[in-house]
């Protein structure tokens, strides 16, 4: 297994979430690098630190003065529970269909706030992104101090990002023929809108790589990618 | 404070009480609801602090809990334990109050009061570490914060924390690799 291919699976590794095999071949690899095995020490030790918070923190104050007044008479609050029987404590967000324009101007939203900022950072006052894409130097994925640059920090979440999308894409594409070709046309119009705005956000933080609020940006991009395509997925 | 009434493991004698508390509450009686509140507050309490990173919106939504849990307590039917029940309630409750913010108020994260995070009543490890933790927590982007602490304090897995936030298990993971990096800048490690 390689070097980046067993930092991608570490932080699954940690948790005990990989497949046997890969577990396995985690484990070899960390046997025989000792970057690899400092990383996995590092993550290991934050998460006995957070398994070791205490399960209680109390409040400053005494809040049951300030619940107990809210509390409704039980009579009336089992009426109300009769009338929706069924009450789900914990699910997923109910599947909302949201109407296509709305994504749409969603989508355009995102593509202009994103433009704007594009040009606020990245641009810096000087030449716009496009122009600054093909005059960058070769990019190593660390400062000069040698701490990852947000770029090189956000290529693992983006790997996985890739990953959901593609899974997202084949479900689309099975369900492609129950769609009637209106839908499929828009869906793919809001697509091509999101992909614009992934685009621009990439090539904001390629241009100026050590800019976090740009990685979050496109982190928000591919959150609302994977939305869009679980809502077409559903439909 | 009060012995923990809904531990993970209680004794049968302790089952019973609880039953018998959850049971009477169920049937109206607020005085023992407020002995599930005592027993539970604390533990609710660190959830909603951890999960919104505001000391202030937690001891709101703290209160919120309890009242949704009054409400709801004709529909818990002993399934899990109680404690489970309120609990899940509880994630539910904050994650929905997320949700609803994020269109409502961009909140500004409340980390200027640190002392929040110094309770006495923190128990079970030292406190300067945990401190830097909790602040470090604090600190975290909305969405990774939650991951972060369903996930690596609260030991959920990633099917479940994308169920209950609606959102792809990639999307889960790709949050705790980030909240995981981002904490491990802040602690310098």
């Amino acid at each position: 297994m390689t070097h980046e291919r067993t930092l991608e699976l570490l932080d699954d590794f940690v948790s005990g979430e990989l497949e046997p095999r890969e577990e396995r071949e985690v484990r070899r690899h960390l046997m025989q690098c000792e970057s690899c095995r400092a990383e996995e020490q590092a993550l290991r030790a934050l998460l006995d630190e957070a398994a070791a918070l205490p399960d209680e923190v109390m409040p400053d104050d005494d809040l049951w003065q300030k619940i107990a007044p809210r509390l409704q008479a039980r009579a009336a609050v089992a009426a109300e529970t009769e009338r929706t029987p069924e009450v789900r404590v914990i699910g997923p967000r109910p599947v909302r269909p949201l109407p296509w324009w709305m994504l749409a101007a969603a989508s355009i939203a995102l593509v202009i706030v994103t433009s704007l900022v594009t040009l606020r950072f990245a641009g810096r006052g000087a030449e716009p992104v496009l122009a600054t894409q093909t005059a960058q130097p070769p990019r190593t994925g660390a400062t000069a101090g040698g701490t990852p640059t947000a770029l090189a920090a956000f290529r693992p979440a983006e790997q996985e990002y890739e990953k959901a999308i593609t899974e997202l894409q084949a479900a689309l594409q099975a369900r492609r023929g129950q769609l009637a070709p209106q839908t499929v046309a828009t869906i793919e119009a809001n697509l091509r809108i999101i992909d614009q705005a992934i685009r621009e956000s990439r090539a904001a933080l390629a241009a100026d790589p050590n800019r976090p609020e740009l990685a979050e940006m496109l982190s928000d991009a591919y959150d609302t990618k994977l939305d869009v395509l679980r809502q077409a997925v559903s439909l | 404070m009060a012995a923990p009434m809904l531990a993970e493991n209680p004794p049968a004698e302790e089952v019973r009480t609880v039953d018998l508390t959850v049971r009477r509450a169920q049937q109206g009686d607020t005085a023992a609801f407020e002995q599930i509140y005592r027993a539970n507050v604390g533990r609710i309490h660190a959830l909603c602090l951890r999960l919104c990173g505001d000391p202030v919106r937690a001891e709101e939504l703290t209160q919120d809990v309890f009242v949704r849990a009054w409400e709801r307590m004709g529909s818990f039917q002993g399934k899990s334990a109680f404690s489970t029940w309120l609990h899940r309630l509880a994630v539910n409750v904050v994650l929905g109050d997320r949700r609803s913010e994020s269109v409502r108020v961009h909140r500004v994260f409340a980390t200027d009061e640190p002392e929040k995070f110094e309770t006495p009543s923190m128990r079970g490890s030292d406190p300067g570490t945990a401190m830097d933790l909790e602040r470090a927590i604090a600190t975290l982007p909305p969405g990774a914060r939650a991951v972060f602490v369903l996930h690596d304090v609260e030991g959920y897995k990633h099917e479940e924390i994308a169920e209950m936030q609606g959102s792809a298990v990639g999307t889960s993971k790709a949050q705790l690799h980030r909240a995981r990096r981002l904490l491990r800048e802040a602690l310098g490690r």
